[in-house]
């Protein structure tokens, strides 16, 4: 049972979407779609016909099916609702980390399988935001496997050792600059947008149609809610279930979820109220949140905690 | 030096090692020239070696032996994985200049096609050096990052610090290798072909693609049987620092210390079972495939032309400006007029980095003993005479100072 804890977040990872969607059309004073169309939207794209361009190769049709599986493998090593996973002691963040970027070098390479200069464009852009989050991200999941004494996924969850000192804290901030920049949200990227200049993550999907943008959509959707629920099994662990009966894994689900919704909102909250950032100003944001991983580094050395 | 000694000495290396993994990628980045790319990520790599080994030393300083030995495992891992993965990519890459007679990205481009099995091998190839799984790279660097945070028990606060640096470091040189290498395979064999030649290029002959495929398999293998490799480096390493006993699976890594685990095959054959399931499912919900073959978009704008194409250029061009201040880049436009300013002749555009290291320390070093060099060669006179002078006075004065 607990070993399927990780289809909770490919099932409801189309829903948290149309959540976020629905948060940001309320506080922007529209009706907005319901929060159930991201998955009337897969579905109806997975009945579409395909279109493939003649100039793409055999990358272009294997990337939706390598993307979409190594999310969900990166899905299998994260504790959702109790800290037994299925990659037992193989879940580790790091390798976490590298098998997201498995997916996104491929990405990057069907950007520009097509031949067009938006493809391009969006696995440039795509490339440089990594550079710019990746040692941020890094040196902020750090300072958690530290201060548990591990990289593993499990272990970290139950050391709940330094929760709400300052090393923590702004470790903390650092994670949600990396997701944000991540998942390819305001102020980084805009996810409502198709206007060439401006798009980075859809410049690259700006050939796919049918069931692969399907797969790619979803295994979207799946690393938004994956990178969320990391932020929450790292920094509010609280509530997560260290038994398997189901009176306790339905609290866990619960609460988790009731997480879930709150950084839904909080995502919303944020998008809503800033604006999207000129491309190079994101070196002195992304710049930002590696200063913080250090800063959350170097007080949990002097303070030891 | 590996044997022990003060703690500087490691943190010495681990900055060179860190410096020159960074410096390495971000110059492997503005390459154009296929070979000068790959080497100059040997560097990079280099750099990466020098971490585990750094940690090592590090570790030999304050007498952690059995983590002096992991964190030399993960440099010896690594230099085993370089030698693999970087000759691939140098025969891919050879391969391709016996096909194109050119290294220039630029004129590359939609090799995919024409040379199938030349693009998958280099594709391997970029793949293990960006260090994703489930290939070798990504092994060894994973050991390499967990040598780096293992640094934090050692009794040290410089260490604490430096090494988890280090592995913020690593990231960084992570994600500039997948930058270049999505841009070296991405430019070269995706899209269209950019010059006649690459629309025209032949496969290269058997016995090349024997050789490239051979070093394919290795990649893999030194992937996903982590435990066996590691058990073959182990006695060198455990020479030097006292045993470290990894236990002896195959297919899985794990670290005892910590409980970090690591099996890469275990992630390729899951990927493998949850795309054959997506399919099935896909199949469910979506029916059987239907495709439309087409032209890529083109914003209605009849026929896509190669030039509009990104260049390896422009691909990197922001990543440029970005580190704007380690490029140095400079740009020449000069304009000339027929009737000025109105009609234009000819634009001119140059941009190029100021490569700094062969500028202000190659150089000034070359010139240097070129010049000494030119003065000791008065010595060299090619008089017969001078000579036998020569040796008279040579034999004088061993027989002076030699009795």
């Amino acid at each position: 049972m607990e070993y399927f804890q990780f289809l909770i977040i490919i099932i409801f990872a189309p829903l948290v979407n149309g959540i976020i969607k629905k948060f940001k059309a309320n506080m922007q004073g529209r009706q907005g779609p319901g929060i159930f169309q991201p998955y009337y939207d897969l579905i109806r794209l997975f009945k579409k016909e395909l279109v493939i361009s003649n100039i793409s190769s055999w990358i272009f049709r294997v990337t939706p099916y390598i993307v979409f599986s190594s999310t969900l493998v990166a899905t299998m090593m994260v504790p959702v609702i109790t800290d037994k996973v299925l990659f037992g002691n193989m879940a580790d963040i790091i390798a976490l980390i590298y098998i997201l970027a498995l997916g996104r070098f491929f990405m990057a390479l069907a950007g520009l399988d097509a031949g067009t200069a938006f493809g391009g464009e969006g696995s440039s852009r795509e490339m440089t935001v990594a550079i710019l989050v990746e040692p941020a991200m890094m040196l902020s999941l750090f300072t958690a496997a530290i201060s548990a004494g591990s990289t593993n996924l499990s272990n970290i969850v139950n050391s709940s050792a330094s929760l709400y000192t300052p090393s923590h804290i702004l470790a903390l901030s650092a994670f949600i600059v990396a997701i944000i920049a991540e998942t390819g949200r305001i102020p980084v990227d805009n996810p409502d947008t198709h206007l060439e200049l401006t798009m980075i993550h859809e410049g690259m999907l700006l050939e796919y149609s049918g069931r692969h943008l399907a797969l790619m959509e979803w295994a979207h959707y799946i690393k938004q809610m994956l990178l969320f629920t990391i932020a929450i099994d790292i920094f509010f662990p609280v509530g997560i279930a260290s038994s398997t009966d189901i009176a306790s894994l339905a609290t866990s689900t619960a609460i988790y979820l009731l997480k879930i919704v709150f950084i839904a909102f909080m995502m919303a909250f944020i998008e809503s109220t800033r604006a999207k950032m000129r491309f190079f100003q994101l070196p002195s944001l992304l710049g930002g949140a590696f200063v913080l991983a250090l800063l959350s580094l170097l007080s949990y050395v002097i303070m030891g905690k | 030096m590996l044997g022990g000694g003060p703690e500087w000495w490691g943190i010495t290396v681990l900055i060179v090692g860190a410096v020159s993994a960074v410096l390495g990628v971000i110059y492997a980045l503005m390459e154009n020239d296929l070979k000068k790319l790959l080497a100059y990520s040997s560097i990079e790599n280099i750099g990466i070696i020098l971490l585990g080994i750094g940690a090592s030393m590090l570790f030999k300083a304050y007498g952690m032996n059995a983590l002096a030995s992991l964190a030399l495992m993960a440099g010896l891992y690594h230099i085993l994985n370089h030698t693999v993965f970087k000759g691939l990519l140098f025969l891919s890459a050879g391969s391709v200049l016996h096909a194109m007679h050119t290294k220039n990205m630029e004129k590359l481009g939609g090799l995919i096609k024409v040379m199938p099995y030349t693009s998958l091998f280099f594709l391997i190839g970029s793949v293990s050096i960006c260090a994703l799984p489930p290939f070798n790279g990504f092994v060894s660097e994973w050991l390499t990052y967990q040598s780096l945070l293992l640094g934090f028990n050692v009794p040290s606060i410089t260490v604490k610090i430096i090494s988890p640096l280090g592995g913020a470091v690593l990231a960084l040189t992570g994600a500039l290798a997948a930058a270049c290498f999505v841009k070296a395979f991405g430019i070269s064999f995706l899209g269209m072909p950019r010059s006649k030649h690459a629309e025209e290029a032949k496969e290269v002959s058997p016995s090349m693609i024997l050789g490239m495929a051979m070093l394919a398999v290795l990649c893999l293998l030194l992937g996903i049987f982590p435990g066996t490799v590691s058990n073959i480096i182990a006695p060198a390493s455990s020479m030097i620092n006292g045993s470290y006993g990894l236990p002896s699976y195959e297919g899985l890594i794990l670290i005892k210390e910590t409980g970090s685990g690591l099996s890469p095959g275990f992630v390729l054959a899951t990927m493998i079972i949850v795309s054959l399931a997506i399919m099935f499912f896909i199949y469910i919900v979506g029916g059987k495939k239907r495709a439309r073959y087409g032209d890529s978009w083109d914003c209605g704008i009849p026929s896509l032309t190669p030039r509009m194409q990104y260049t390896a250029t422009g691909f990197t061009k922001p990543i440029k400006l970005i580190f704007k201040g380690i490029y140095l880049p400079r740009r020449e436009i000069s304009v000339s007029y027929i009737v000025k300013p109105f009609f234009v002749k000819s634009i001119k555009y140059k941009s190029e980095i100021t490569p700094f290291f062969e500028k202000y320390i190659y150089e000034p070093g070359v010139l240097f003993i070129h010049r000494l060099a030119s003065k000791i060669r008065l010595l060299q006179s090619g008089s017969l005479h001078l000579y036998l002078g020569y040796i008279l006075i040579t034999l004088i004065v061993l027989l002076i100072f030699g009795v």
